[in-house]
């Protein structure tokens, strides 16, 4: 079965998830950073939160990427293809440590994501599903080009879906 | 540069041990409405199920190891066996339970023991551990038969009391 490629930006490489990445996600779930995401959620639940979503690759052809620094291999969070049983359909999704905020990282990932899902499998388009409380992942959403479709359903009741024409990337 | 992992396919006489997939899942929500789910997290809901399934391919992403599916020759899914390392976990475990009503005809000895060789031979394992709730009479009578003997009490984590059960060192 195959995993995921490596895909490079200026400043990131996005690569297959790897055990290393765990402390990070757990860190993440027991946070209130989690709240948007269904959390907090204890360590045993985050790692089966986190290895079903790794479990993509193998699976569908597509999953979560982990980010890093290009020059330094430091870790910076996760973007990807995100797809549970629940899910409509599969989403665009990002996560990013706290001390890679605010520096357009999440940005510069899904802009690499959304043009290797149009390249891999020629979707015309991709969707976010995010909690309307999370105003930031919208804020990045939007700046990412995309727009609000209140007719499309998302997970939860409320739930903010918004459309990325991937037809405009080539 | 692409990555790959890939899981192995074991067969016994009455066996397989294929790889876990996505068409397994309507047999473990049915499972995990079941009572035999008691010692191995309680009952779940659908999507807990559905989680658990990707959780197990996940994991052989992750470690390069993990649970097979089991299946008769004829190609019934009888329930799940292999070694996995959960987060928090001592050390590697050697883990196994049946569907509703493939009980009692040898077949979680039989996996077990596939599964046991191949950690031991080709992943470089062992001796491994079981854990087994002490009020689980049928998975104790497994081990015994699989030649593990009683080692430690386990660290309390949940409702059930269990014991730690150590495999012997060498494939049989």
């Amino acid at each position: 079965m195959t995993l995921a490629p490596i895909l490079t930006t200026e400043r990131l490489t996005l690569r297959m998830p790897v055990l290393a990445d765990f402390g990070h996600h757990a860190a993440f779930h027991a946070s209130d950073r989690s709240l948007w995401e269904g959390g907090p959620r204890d360590r045993a639940a985050a790692w089966r939160a986190w290895a079903s979503d790794v479990a993509l690759w193998p699976l569908k052809g597509y999953g979560p990427f982990g980010v890093e620094d290009r020059q330094t291999g430091e870790y910076l969070g996760e973007v990807g293809i995100f797809h549970a049983e629940e899910y409509p359909e599969p989403e665009l999704g990002w996560m990013v440590v706290p001390q890679a905020e605010g520096r357009g990282i999440a940005f510069e990932a899904a802009r690499a994501v959304m043009g290797w899902v149009r390249s891999r499998f020629g979707w015309d388009e991709i969707t976010n599903i995010i909690d309307p409380g999370n105003v930031r992942s919208i804020a990045l959403g939007l700046r990412l080009g995309g727009r609000i479709d209140s007719a499309r359903p998302g997970i939860d009741p409320g739930d903010v879906v918004i459309v990325h024409d991937l037809r405009r990337l080539a | 540069m692409t990555f790959a992992v890939t899981i192995p396919t074991l067969t016994t006489d009455r066996l397989t041990l294929r790889p876990p997939r996505e068409s397994d899942l309507e047999t473990l929500v049915a499972f995990g409405q079941s009572e035999r789910t008691r010692f191995i997290g309680g009952k779940r809901e659908r999507f807990e199920a559905w989680r658990g399934l990707l959780a197990i391919i996940g994991h052989w992403a992750l470690r390069g190891y993990g649970y097979w599916s089991v299946d008769t020759r004829e190609g019934e899914f009888v329930g799940r066996v292999g070694v996995s390392l959960h987060d928090g976990w001592p050390e590697p475990e050697l883990g196994w339970h049946l569907f509703d009503g493939f009980e009692g005809r040898g077949y979680a000895t039989e996996a077990a023991k596939a599964a046991r060789d191949h950690a031991y031979r080709v992943w470089g394992m062992g001796p491994v551990i079981s854990f087994i709730a002490h009020e689980n009479p049928r998975s104790i009578a497994v081990a015994e038969r699989l030649g593990a003997r009683f080692e430690r009490e386990g660290e309390p984590d949940g409702p059930h009391p269990y014991g730690i059960w150590r495999h012997p060192g060498v494939a049989a």
